[in-house]
């Protein structure tokens, strides 16, 4: 059972940052890449994006008030980057963030990173269709079960407002998914 | 009348209208889809959390040292040598511009340094006639002006032999 007070004190103290920085990639490499991965698609964005949440991370340390639990914190640094790549592949492309996420999804098909079937690439065609968090809500239940109370901190969001948006985002999909 | 709790049926609570049908439909749908796409399908290459991890360590572990900030970087040695060479043209400036003018020269400060420097036996070298010619003296018409000032200006004493 992680010691989050212990562990949060270890990273603030120069002498045990360092040992104490290497476990918290440990344990969160692997959450934190798949949430990424949901937002941006890509095994090459992740990666990029995966990296910068850690050195965020370490280099913000010090300014982590413990207002909330450290992976809720390292989520919000994680969704932020992820977001942030998107916006910046769309200004590189010269097209609008719905565009850019929408050419991330044809371009799955030749990815070497992805071996879902067809349902499974109809399905991400489908999320590509929610509004911007609300995919990442639908993401972080459906692929990745995170608990509403969790996701609240996270996101910041009230629980109710989050299973709201869950719900309709589920009926939307199974609509997508059952027209033609 | 307080109503004692054998006679209580009801808790009280209630739902918003339509929620069970709508939990239903919602857990249906969910259902549905898990059945038809549970996973996302993407997949990530071989040991790539390992390598991932001693990327992070080796970005962040680079031991941040004290901030030595060394003086002698690039930006101040351009700046240093600016001003040096800027005082050099200042100096180097103002010493051509010093055009000797003789007369600025004042007559005063002549003869301190003539009285002051030299011996009159050192003007000896300036006389390349060896030899005095009577007609030196007779050729050379002194204006009346300058005899005059010559008289004027004589102290009798230089005429007193040491």
């Amino acid at each position: 059972m992680l010691n989050e007070t212990l562990l949060i004190n270890q990273l603030k103290s120069n002498q045990t940052k360092e040992q104490a920085f290497k476990e918290l990639v440990s344990l969160y490499k692997e959450r934190l890449y798949w949430h990424i991965r949901h937002i941006v698609k890509s095994h090459e964005d992740t990666d990029d994006v995966l990296q910068n949440t850690f050195i965020k991370v370490f280099r913000n340390i010090d300014n982590f008030k413990g207002d909330s639990k450290i992976y809720s914190w390292m989520y919000r640094i994680a969704t932020n980057e992820a977001i942030s790549i998107i916006n910046k592949n769309a200004k590189r492309l010269q097209t609008t963030n719905e565009e850019a996420q929408d050419l991330a999804i044809n371009i799955l098909q030749s990815d070497v990173y992805f071996e879902g079937d067809e349902i499974q690439l109809k399905l991400q065609k489908a999320i590509a269709t929610l509004p911007q968090k609300q995919q990442i809500v639908f993401n972080m239940r459906y692929f990745q079960d995170i608990k509403y109370k969790d996701m609240a901190e996270i996101l910041e969001t009230s629980e109710g407002a989050l299973k709201a948006s869950y719900h309709i985002a589920v009926k939307k999909i199974e609509d997508y998914l059952t027209q033609d | 009348m307080k109503k004692k709790l054998k006679n209580i049926q009801e808790s009280g609570f209630k739902v918003p209208k339509t929620y069970f049908e709508n939990f239903e439909a919602s857990i249906l749908s969910q259902a549905n889809l898990k059945e038809k796409a549970s996973e996302a399908g993407f997949t990530v290459p071989e040991g790539y959390f390992d390598e991932v991890e001693k990327s992070i360590l080796s970005k962040t572990n680079k031991k941040e040292p004290t901030k030595v900030i060394s003086l002698l970087n690039k930006r101040n040695i351009i700046y240093i040598s600016s001003i040096a060479a800027a005082i050099l043209l200042l100096f180097n400036l103002s010493l051509f511009n010093n055009t000797f003018n003789f007369d600025s020269l004042e007559t005063e400060a002549v003869d301190d340094f003539v009285l002051n420097n030299f011996e009159l036996n050192d003007f000896n070298i300036l006389f390349s006639n060896t030899e005095l010619s009577e007609s030196a003296f007779i050729d050379y018409n002194l204006s009346d002006e300058t005899l005059d000032y010559y008289l004027e200006t004589i102290d009798e004493t230089d005429f007193i032999l040491d």
